[in-house]
């Protein structure tokens, strides 16, 4: 088989994983923007890195993106515990897309690098991007399964959470935190557009069919990878983005089950 | 060495005084009702007795402890039941689930026999696999009694426990309300609608921003505090047990 698409098949099964988990504790959270919010800040630390890039200066992409999204997730835990999460990820978000079209703009040749960054492409991971995609991927799922009780508990009841002495605002930027580290890690395979629909759709999809936690998180990760595979496969023989058709069957599925619910 | 014990102390968000040199003490085993109008700061006393929030003045102290500063020496002797508005359903957990999760987020193992245990208090041990989601606010509100019983409290804090609660779950909740105080537990329950507990309470705290009467029902509900408490007459009832009930209050906002 092909190195590339056994790589983007591999990639597509992390990023599920990452899709999976990440999308699942974001619908728990009832943050489910977060994901958008912190796909455009990392947006904004990618356009840096390719504004400098562009004048000599090395800086690679992933780097930047986890300190932006990281930098967004402080200003978000910020912002709940004040209440007002919304109105915090949806300024942190206009005010990335605006740093990021600052950047792209003053970067030469910059139109095709963006608009990876943009869309995506899961078949053109490099060697390098599919280890961090492998890295990455197992860090958060260590991470996660290490305070998933906590994550859970203050997702659940925040006001028991702080009377059982938990520190929520420590937990909650945790949690942020590890949701942004897995958004950046999917970030040049599915593009920071397309992210959403890929941690998202399948999370709210499975939350509405799943009848446990154990069947929330399968489900959704077995329709992440299904579009993502479908999405591969379409590509594959029709020459369409296949992050764009993995997004939209995705996005699909999800209108068509809570339709029918 | 009282259960509880507020000492002069006054409260503000901002620069709104909330709470003004309010001093209690509750005793070991006492069935306290604390009562007031919306916006009296009755669930600032509860979140400055469980460490919450630290009072602009005075101490507040619980089981001895100073309650902001050693928050951790008494944690795991308080059961708090929240107000089952700030509970979030999108988690799909099982009652057991529920019961278990706080134990489980500070690293601790629990039992599935302690678990049945506390479930059979409220008598819901029968259906521990049901969605917490999909059961009434009654029944919901008798799972989280049992999760706040799970580590048999010396002192049990309840924020609202009836709202939106059937007659039959508000009974079966004074009725184990009652038991944890006859074994020496001390009960402090917020409440807009004292009725339910009027006959098992030892005393009630009536409160609007500043403690305006405290003392067993017959002697608080006078036309006097309940106008300073509320800002206007409310027709009382003595019952037949010669327990003097007000018809109504504010409503949970």
């Amino acid at each position: 088989m092909d190195e590339l698409i056994l790589r983007a098949l591999i990639a597509s099964l992390l990023i599920s994983l990452n899709a999976s988990v990440a999308g699942t504790l974001t619908v728990f959270r009832r943050a489910s923007f977060l994901v958008a919010g912190s796909a455009h800040s990392a947006l904004a630390g990618v356009a840096l890195a390719l504004f400098l890039n562009s004048i000599g200066i090395d800086a690679h992409y992933f780097l930047f993106a986890l300190i932006a999204a990281l930098f967004f997730a402080f200003l978000s835990a910020k912002a709940a515990r004040r209440g007002d999460v919304n109105v915090g990820i949806a300024t942190a978000f206009s005010l990335s897309m605006a740093l990021a079209a600052i950047f792209i703009s003053l970067t030469r040749n910059s139109a095709s690098n963006a608009w990876q960054f943009l869309f995506g492409d899961i078949l053109l991971l490099t060697v390098d991007d599919f280890a961090i995609v492998t890295i990455s991927t197992v860090f958060v799922l260590l991470a996660v399964s290490f305070f998933y009780h906590k994550f859970l508990f203050i997702s659940f009841d925040p006001s028991g959470a702080e009377a059982m002495c938990l520190n929520v605002y420590l937990y909650d930027f945790l949690l942020i935190a590890l949701i942004s580290v897995s958004v950046v890690t999917a970030l040049k395979a599915v593009g920071a557009i397309l992210v959403f629909s890929i941690f998202i759709a399948p999370s709210s999809t499975a939350r509405i069919l799943g009848r446990s936690l154990s069947s929330v998180f399968v489900i959704s990760f077995i329709l992440a990878l299904s579009s993502l595979y479908l999405g591969l496969v379409t590509s594959f023989f029709f020459s369409i983005p296949s992050g764009a058709v993995a997004a939209a069957i995705a996005s699909l599925v999800y209108f068509a089950i809570s339709w029918k619910k | 060495m009282k259960a509880i014990e507020f000492q002069d102390v006054s409260f503000s968000y901002n620069s709104e005084e909330v709470l003004s040199d309010l001093n209690l003490e509750i005793g070991r085993g006492e069935f306290v009702a604390i009562l007031g109008p919306n916006g009296a700061g009755k669930s600032t006393m509860l979140k400055l007795t469980l460490g919450l929030l630290r009072p602009k003045k005075g101490t507040v102290k619980v089981l001895g402890f100073n309650a902001y500063e050693e928050r951790d020496k008494f944690v795991d002797k308080v059961g708090y039941l929240p107000q089952r508005e700030d509970i979030h359903l999108e988690a799909p957990l099982t009652i057991s689930q529920v019961v278990k999760l706080p134990m489980l987020a500070r690293g601790k193992k629990i039992g599935e026999e302690n678990v049945r245990k506390a479930l059979k208090i409220v008598g819901l041990e029968n259906i521990s696999d049901k969605l917490f989601s999909e059961l009434s606010g009654g029944q919901q509100q008798k799972v989280l009694l049992a999760r706040a019983l799970l580590s048999d409290p010396e002192i049990l804090l309840l924020d609202e426990p009836f709202n939106g609660v059937d007659v039959i779950s508000q009974e079966k909740i004074v009725e184990v309300l009652a038991e944890m105080s006859s074994r020496g537990k001390t009960v402090v329950a917020v409440v807009h609608n004292i009725n339910p507990l009027l006959h098992n309470i030892d005393r009630v705290v009536l409160l609007n921003r500043r403690i305006v009467a405290a003392g067993k029902p017959n002697e608080v509900f006078s036309e006097e505090n309940i106008v300073k408490a509320y800002g206007t007459s409310i027709p009382v009832v003595v019952c037949e047990e010669g327990y003097t009930h007000p018809l109504y209050g504010d409503y949970h906002g």
